[in-house]
Formats: structure tokens, sequence, C-alpha cells
């Protein structure tokens, strides 16, 4: 199968120049993402170029044409979602990013489209939906896993995370995003580049917001809801 | 018309007021393997009597009925115990419909400008419990959940990020910066790191380059920018 402009009609950009055809240029960032067979599988198919495989984004060498996707593994990072999609846009200028995780999340999913991020796959979702990612970004629109399609009517329902009709801000969802991994407030700090204290106002507002009474409460229930 | 249920297969009632669509729409699904249609309503009357006798799996409704809206007839249908999943099948393909008809209590929603072969994943999904979104529809949507979290500029660099690069930008050291904004030098540092990082710059006086080439710089924000920011304020601290 071959990428083909969408139904948007937007065309493809045009590639690789071997030979004439078609040549989709991907950049992979991740150890995991296309470790497996299935995935080389629906990229070949793709007529997809894997230009380089990175185990970072630092590793990104300036100069060379631009890859029309970068696929980039949530996991890759040591920093939020939100930053390393606009590091990526910014060292690879018109680049789609398209964000490969474990779970499509509602955190993961609004501060990527906050940063850019043009789609989202789960690391369980099959081939097909790769290739169906892949048609899409390049055809300019936005793909968000069908298997998270919940997520997505949630968040528009609530306007983005809410709770008690309050709503959560970005700051505090990557916050909460830390306490639901089991990190403590100085490890969340560090990975957020912000102090000790504004992780504690935050956390703060987070009982406040959610009426729960400690930290094991707000981590079950962003875990529960599906935030994080 | 059957009432025989046959296992295994996912039972479907058609609402939809437009005849000939009815008709088409019968016959495609009956034509998938797995699915069988086993009534079909122009009304949301006739729409409700169906469900109450074949208590199907799925109901695939239209918004616009003669009777009642579509939105309506979804909110009562799973109300019932019971009831159906509800799949959305409209020509109408504004997201306000779409949240309306979710609010409803919709399982899925589908435009009717999109392929056939969405409808059959569509179905598929909701018989599954799952939910189904159009894709057409994914990025206003998204548009809505995101709105109130767009509060930082372009490049993602947040007020504050801004303030220090604009400082930065004038010549001013980091101490100085520190001063200007009531932050410790430790704070401001850790803001030019931050900033650095998304805007993929390797020292302090390119990121401001960089964060001030794209956009005029922006209008000092309200309030006094030495105030720490309110935790129930959207804000990059």
């Amino acid at each position: 199968m071959r990428v083909h402009p969408g139904p948007a009609g937007r065309s493809v950009p045009a590639g690789g120049g071997e030979s004439g055809t078609r040549c989709v240029r991907v950049l992979v960032v991740g150890p995991v993402t296309l470790d497996s067979e299935h995935r080389q599988e629906a990229l070949a198919g793709c007529a997809v170029n894997v230009v380089d495989r990175l185990d970072g984004l630092d590793q990104v060498r300036v100069g060379g044409a631009t890859p029309h996707v970068t696929l980039l593994d949530a996991c890759t990072e040591d920093q939020p979602i939100d930053e390393a999609v606009a590091s990526a846009a910014q060292r690879l200028p018109g680049t789609r990013v398209v964000v490969f995780a474990e779970r499509v999340t509602t955190v993961l999913l609004l501060a990527g489209v906050v940063s850019g991020a043009r789609g989202f796959v789960a690391r369980s979702s099959g081939a097909a939906v790769l290739r169906q990612a892949l048609r899409t970004v390049l055809a300019g629109a936005l793909f968000v896993d069908p298997a998270a399609a919940h997520v997505v009517v949630q968040a528009a329902l609530d306007r983005g995370v809410a709770c008690g009709g309050q709503r959560l801000t970005l700051p505090q969802l990557r916050v909460l995003e830390g306490l639901a991994a089991g990190l403590k407030n100085a490890e969340i700090a560090a990975r957020l580049g912000v102090s000790a204290e504004t992780v504690k106002d935050h956390v703060g507002s987070l009982l406040r917001k959610t009426g729960c009474r400690n930290r094991t409460e707000l981590a079950l229930l962003a875990t529960r809801e599906g935030w994080t | 018309m059957t009432t025989v249920a046959r296992q295994q297969r996912t039972r479907i009632v058609v609402v939809d007021d437009h005849a000939v669509v009815r008709a088409g729409l019968v016959d495609v699904l009956e034509g998938w393997r797995g699915f069988t249609v086993v009534a079909s309503a122009g009304t949301a009357a006739e729409a409700m009597a169906a469900v109450a006798r074949h208590r199907p799996d799925v109901a695939v409704v239209d918004l616009k009925l003669p009777d009642l809206s579509g939105t309506e007839l979804c909110r009562r249908l799973r109300e019932q115990e019971g009831g159906p999943r509800v799949l959305v099948y409209t020509g109408f393909s504004h997201r306000d419909h779409a949240v309306e008809a979710f609010r409803a209590g919709a399982d899925g929603f589908v435009t009717k400008s999109g392929d056939l072969d969405l409808v059959r994943r569509a179905v598929l999904a909701v018989a599954s419990g799952l939910a189904f979104v159009d894709p057409v529809l994914v990025a206003g949507l998204l548009d809505l959940a995101t709105e109130g979290l767009r509060h930082n500029g372009p490049n993602g660099l947040s007020m504050q990020e801004r303030r220090v690069l604009e400082r930065v930008a004038q010549g001013r050291t980091n101490g100085q910066v520190a001063g200007d904004l009531g932050l410790s030098p430790e704070t401001v540092r850790t803001h030019l790191r931050r900033a650095m990082r998304k805007l993929g710059a390797t020292d302090r006086q390119q990121a401001a380059l960089l964060a001030l080439k794209d956009s005029p710089s922006p209008s000092p924000p309200a309030g006094d920018p030495l105030a720490p920011a309110d935790p129930g304020q959207e804000g990059t601290t």
C-alpha cells in the first residue's frame, strides 16, 4: 500500500527523488518505536523511507532534507511531551510529529495537540493504524488512534480535563502526570524544570479542585479517569 | 424484517427520515458480514417502538427526524435499561452537533460525507463498547478541548519564559533579569534552560533571537509581573 494524498486533497510532499517514486521521509526517534516486525512492514508497505533512527532529539543533525514525518516515542525524551514535540518542530521545521505512546491518555493528547503534534498512536495498535496515521498527517489532518476516541470525546465535553466543574490547567496536568507515575515533588520539579515549591503549589490546587485528600487519591483518580 | 435473533451478529435498527437513505443503509449494512438489520424507522416514535420490540445492539440514528431531534432520541434510547448503543449518522458535520450528541449519550458520530467503510468501522466500534469519532471531526473536537490550555505563545514558550528572553535580548544579565522580574537567579536560569530546550537553541542569545523573531513581542501581561503565578491560573511558573 502506498501513501497517497488523503481526502483533504493536499499533496504529499515530493521526496526522495529516487527513480521518480514518491517517497515519504520518516525520522524515527526512540528505541522501541519500530522494533516490532509489523511496524517495519507497515512502513515498508507505505513507500516510506526511514531516513534515520535516533535515540533522542538531541541527536538531530542540522542540514539535509527535513523528514516529512517524525515518529516520536513519548517515552524517549526525559521531558514532558509538549516540550519534546515543540523541540522536534523547532529542530525540524515543517516536519509533522506523530507521537507514539504506551497509551494515548488525555494529558498526552491535550499537551501534544497544544504543542503541535499531528498524530497519536498507541503502541499496541496494529500496522493498519500506523498506515492510517501516516496518510492522515500527510494529508494535513490530525490523527488520533481510534482506540482513543473516548478520550477525544470526553476532553471535548469537558473542554479539557474537568473535575467537579473546575478545569485543570496544563501545568497542573503535567504535575498530575508525574504524581500518577509515582514521582516525588523534587523529581517532578526536575522533569518540568520548575522549583519544588511550584510543584507543591500545583499539588495544592489539584487537591482543592478534585477534592482528593492526598497524593495517592490524586494518582488513583488520574489513572482511573484515563487522564495519565 | 426478521424477528429471529441470530447469535453472533450485531443487530441493528436504522433510523432515518429519508426513505432512500434508509433503504440504502439497510442494504449496505446487510451486505457486511456480522451485521443484521432487525428493523428500520422513519420517525423517533417508530424507532422507540422498534427498539422496544427488537432490543437491538446498535441504533444508527439520523439527527434530523420529523417528530423529535435525533439528539433527544439518543437521550431517550440511552436512558432505557439495556438500551442499544447509539451511532449518529448525519449530514451535519459541525463539531457542535457532535458535542451535543455525545452529551446526550451517543457512542459514535459519523457524517454522511465520509466513505461507507467508515460506517462499518463505526458500527463495529460502538457495538464492542468503544466510542467512535468521524476523523473529520477530530481536529474540531480537540480545538474545543484545548481552548483553555492554549495560553502559551508561539514556540510553546510560557509568558514567564518570554519575559526572561525579552530582557536577555535587551542585553540584561541573568542577575539583572532576576532583579527585574523578582525571581531568583536560579529560577531565571531554569526559565532559560527550558526556553532553550523548546527553541532548540544552544545559548541564551540565540534563544532570545529565535523567540523574538517569530512574533511581535506581546503587550505586557496585566497585573503585577512580580506577583507569584496563581496556581489556579494557566501559565508556567
